[in-house]
């Protein structure tokens, strides 16, 4: 690889260093000094966990050629604080709990020094603007804004430095509680190591050979001209699997590497471990494949005629049905004044946490094979792989490191099966970090959905049936299927009594990216139904759509969809709470109200602009002769 | 992912123009901010370029001059220039207004001009700013030994998506461009959301009244997002230019030129917001009160539209 030599001070020390010389600055930061404190979320300038001051201007280090770098001051998020010794911003980041997963929180901590730096005194509209290259996917702005305005009024000398440290102490409960994250000073100070920061000794790098066609035969796969390219130590497909090849969070179905056939674009056919992440790249690269195409299904409605099977084993493409039975639908649709029936769909929906998936292998002194991943189910995962790896379970051992979010996106076994391969067969530690669009493109979605809807309702709002089918497309691999079904099903007619309910949750197989977990787990598919129908329903009664919801919520004493009796329901201090945030007028859901408008009403937020940082407001800059 | 083998950073045009003789497979870059992405997965993928040329230490190139009529700035000026010198955001008020909404301060540290102008995205958003200020691009080239030179007005030198008229060695050098002290000024963009966002539509505006206040005397608007080249509103700009600054005239004057509208996708959309961004665009530039926060236009374009279509 060629190399070209730097001369750079960082965080106060001076480096002069031979890099490789297509290096950004964040890889020279992460692979070369160990400063992993920068992360990687999307490597394209769209995320901020990668900000670094240079020459204190801040800028995305993923978008900066390491030779610019060359002659240049850079600051990164390890020279703001260390766990023991906060800044006043880390301080505030601590205090105020804006540290969920962390991964965006040192490129937050360092936009937020940058911020006051510029202007100590920032509003907080001048605050929001500044950090808008920034993203969180999980704490949410809130408490990262409240951190960066608490700081910066201990900073002015508005506030006693003593407000930095108000926790609550937690007496019966610690239920709204404001009480000290342990894992807090790790996280803002960049000092948490998440899988992708980790590195070891010798240490190969994974690449993954991916499917370009939605379901095709593998006729040839040729890896001699990968297996050719220098520092390439191993390639492996689903050949080299010991034991038996599947996993699945339900059903067992995907193998580690595809066999035979490939089901979706983007599904693993072969990885490759070699001792730089480039040679890696270069040999997957030059692996040649031959397909025979085989007629797809992207409709779940055409899956569910079976004329072309995904799983050929399996003789059909329904993964799950869940069908749900409570007194009589007929009936009570009988004594309904008003009936509507309505079709509602929903898309695929990616996680987008924001660490990428990534993961670490390796096999220990005395044959454990260890796998070290942000893994949000790693029981289960260590039992599919010790059948995988036909190892004892007492020989695979699974770490979970710190997740960067997971959402339920983490939940499948999707790259472990190949890290342990690829460890086992070179006996060398082997790293696997996903690129942005990769995990985007190979990692399972939120169920798409279609429902119909049937509801049967009184003149004054009494629910007397209803009648939902959902059939969700659950892409080439169960994943969490059945369990998305199992939810959408007991949860979808949401938290009302209903004496009279047919629910069908069918989830099928397609060519589509897999569907797995993702936080409501298939409630939100059907809840999203109900809550619009029940609006449409208010409609036409001429009825508040908050009166309509509690005359048929569910109390104590009620019995569920699914026949469980209730002790407690909470549904009506729900709807009260939202009612008044909402600034709720009483109406039906398509009126509007004497005193609510849809701009500058009460509580109405403004709406959106930039510039608190120019001269003018933007909304009037005056020109005249 | 870019891999290259070397990254030159010529300290002179000379250093510069004697490299692209040694070097056969190069590609110029400025910030970056453009070329980096561009070679991801999904775009071009794992890209090789034996040899990069970053002209950003040029020293000829390092031109940042104010006078009265005219500015002339470097094309490795950055965004985040634009929007924090002083002067330009007390003279020339749609740089500071077209770079707020460009990126985001980290990107705009290490985005040029130049490189949004070659690069030449349909939705880029400097150039419709650029060409509201009447920008000629400078440009150098080398023949044998001789440095030349060469201006083009800005609407020429883009000739499409992703394409430019550079000839050979060529290099984008400056811009040049009016001095609009005393204009008023107004950038609009919508996208899926607020900072780093790609335009959908944007509209640049620059505008002043005659010393009355009462009439428009130089109204100029530049769109961009709704079609492959930028391009500014002629119809409108003329039609507006001497007349009485009202809600009639102003309503008149958004439909003129719709039809410059040229999109692949959500034409209706387009059309809406960029009615509503000219309507927008001219009020802010031509008022000192803030009219807007009243709710100017959303009542009138309601009430007034059907009018004005009739
Ligand atoms: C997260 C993100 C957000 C963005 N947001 C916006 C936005 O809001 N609006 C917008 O318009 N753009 C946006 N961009 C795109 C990009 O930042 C701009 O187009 C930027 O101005 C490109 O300039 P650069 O110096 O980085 O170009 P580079 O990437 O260095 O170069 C771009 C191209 O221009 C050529 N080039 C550069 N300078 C010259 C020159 N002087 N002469 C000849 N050729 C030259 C290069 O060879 C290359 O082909 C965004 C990009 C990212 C990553
Ligand atoms: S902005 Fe650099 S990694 Fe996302
Ligand atoms: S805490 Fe911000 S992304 Fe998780």
């Amino acid at each position: 690889m060629h190399k070209l030599t730097i001369n750079l001070e960082v965080n106060g020390r001076k480096i002069n260093k031979e890099v490789n010389s297509h290096y950004r600055l964040l890889d020279f930061l992460r692979e070369d000094l160990d400063l992993t404190g920068s992360k990687e979320g999307c490597g394209a300038g769209e995320c901020g966990t990668c900000s670094v001051f240079v020459d204190g201007k801040l800028v995305k280090s993923c978008l900066m050629p390491v030779a610019k770098a060359s002659g240049k001051k850079i600051e990164t998020v390890e020279h703001q604080g260390t766990p023991d010794n906060l800044s006043t911003l880390q301080k505030a980041f601590f205090l105020t709990g804006a540290s969920q997963c962390g991964f965006c929180i040192p490129g937050m901590v360092m936009a937020a020094t940058s911020t006051l730096r510029n202007n100590p005194k920032a509003d907080i509209e001048e605050i929001k603007e500044e950090m808008g290259g920034n993203i969180c996917r999980c704490t949410g702005y809130q408490k990262i804004f409240d951190a960066v305005e608490l700081a910066r009024d201990v900073i002015s000398g508005k506030l006693d430095p003593k407000a930095l440290e108000e926790y609550s102490k937690p007496e019966a409960s610690y239920l709204g509680a404001n009480v000290k994250r342990i894992d807090a000073p790790g996280k803002v100070t960049g000092r948490l190591k998440y899988a992708a920061d980790m590195k070891m000794p010798n240490m190969l790098h994974m690449q993954v050979f991916r499917s370009s066609r939605p379901h095709a035969k593998i006729k040839k796969l040729d890896l001699s001209k990968a297996k050719a390219v220098s520092g390439v130590e191993a390639i492996v497909t689903c050949d080299d699997v010991p034991g038996i090849d599947n996993f699945g969070v339900f059903i067992e179905d995907q193998p580690v590497l595809a066999k035979e056939r490939v089901r979706y674009v983007g599904e693993a056919i072969a990885a490759v471990a070699a001792d730089t992440l480039e040679a890696a790249k270069e040999a997957v690269s030059k692996i040649e494949i031959e397909y025979e195409d085989l007629p797809a299904l992207y409709d779940p409605e055409e899956a569910l005629k079976d004329e072309i099977l995904i799983h050929e084993h399996y003789k059909t493409n329904l993964v799950k049905h869940i069908p749900i039975r409570k007194g009589n639908v007929e009936e009570g649709f009988a004594k309904a004044d008003l009936i509507v029936e309505e079709k509602f769909a929903t898309q695929p929906v990616e996680h987008a946490y924001l660490e990428p998936m990534a993961g670490l292998s390796y096999v220990d002194s005395d044959g454990t094979l260890v796998i070290v991943s942000p893994s949000q189910n790693i029981t289960h995962h260590r039992h599919m792989m010790s059948k995988i790896m036909d190892l004892p379970i007492n020989k695979v051992r699974f770490i979970m490191s710190p997740v960067g979010g997971g959402f339920g996106g983490k939940e499948d076994m999707i790259y472990q099966g190949m890290l342990a391969l690829c460890a086992m067969k070179t006996r060398l530690p082997v790293r696997y970090v996903m690129t942005r669009e990769e995990d985007i493109t190979s990692t399972a979605k939120r169920h798409p959905s279609r429902t119909n809807y049937k509801i049967g309702i009184t003149k004054d709002g009494k629910i007397t049936a209803v009648q939902i089918k959902m059939l969700a497309d659950g892409g080439a691999y169960g994943c969490s299927t059945e369990g998305v079904m199992r939810k959408a099903a007991i949860l979808g007619a949401g938290p009302y009594k209903i004496d009279n309910l047919q629910m069908d949750t069918f989830g099928v197989y397609t060519n589509n990216t897999p569907s797995g977990a993702f936080r409501s787990f298939g409630a939100l598919q059907t809840e999203f139904a109900t809550e619009s129908i029940l609006d449409i329903c208010a409609e036409k009664l001429n009825m508040d759509p908050f009166e309509l919801r509690r005359k048929n919520m569910f109390v104590a004493g009620d019995l569920t969809h699914t026949k469980q009796e209730l002790n407690s329901a909470s549904i009506g201090t729900v709807l009260n709470e939202l009612e008044s945030l909402a600034s709720w007028e009483k109406g039906t859901p398509n009126s509007r109200g004497a005193s609510r408008k849809d701009l500058n009403g009460k509580d109405n937020r403004d709406s959106c602009f930039l510039g608190a940082r120019l001269n003018e407001k933007p909304e009037a800059s005056g020109g005249v002769k | 992912m870019l891999r290259y083998d070397n990254y030159f950073i010529p300290k002179s045009l000379d250093e510069y123009f004697n490299l692209l003789t040694e070097v056969k497979d190069y590609r110029i870059v400025a910030g970056c901010t453009d070329v980096l992405p561009w070679a991801r997965e999904g775009r071009a993928g794992n890209v090789f370029i034996k040899n990069i040329i970053d002209i950003t230490n040029i020293k000829e190139l390092n031109i940042f001059e104010i006078h009265k009529d005219k500015i002339k700035i470097s094309a490795t000026t950055t965004f985040q220039k634009l929007f924090i010198d002083p002067q330009i955001r007390k003279d020339i008020k749609i740089l500071p207004q077209v770079s707020v909404w460009f990126a985001d301060d980290q990107i705009r540290e290490q985005a040029t001009i130049g490189g949004n102008i070659v690069n030449a995205s349909p939705a880029g958003d400097g150039s419709p700013a650029f060409l509201t200020l009447n920008a000629q691009a400078i440009i150098m080239g080398r023949k044998g030994k001789d440095i030349y030179e060469r201006k083009i007005s800005l609407d020429k030198f883009i000739l499409g998506r992703n394409k430019v008229d550079l000839q050979g060695n060529e290099i984008l050098a400056a811009l040049e461009m009016d001095n609009t002290k005393g204009y008023g000024a107004s950038f609009e963009k919508v996208g899926h959301r607020r900072s780093l966002v790609i335009s959908t539509v944007c509209v640049s505006c620059v505008a002043r009244t005659d010393s009355s206040g009462k009439l428009f005397d130089d109204v100029r608007i530049a769109v961009a997002g709704v079609r492959e080249i930028p391009c500014r509103l002629e119809k409108t700009e003329k039609f507006l230019q001497g007349k009485e600054i009202n809600e009639q005239n102003i309503l008149q004057a958004s439909v003129l030129d719709l039809d410059v509208i040229n999109a692949r996708s959500r034409l209706e959309y387009r059309k809406e917001v960029l009615q509503n961004f000219i309507i927008r665009a001219i009020i802010k530039s031509v008022s000192e009160k803030i009219i807007i926060k009243e709710n100017y236009f959303e009542k009138t374009k309601i009430q007034k539209l059907e009018e004005v279509h009739a």
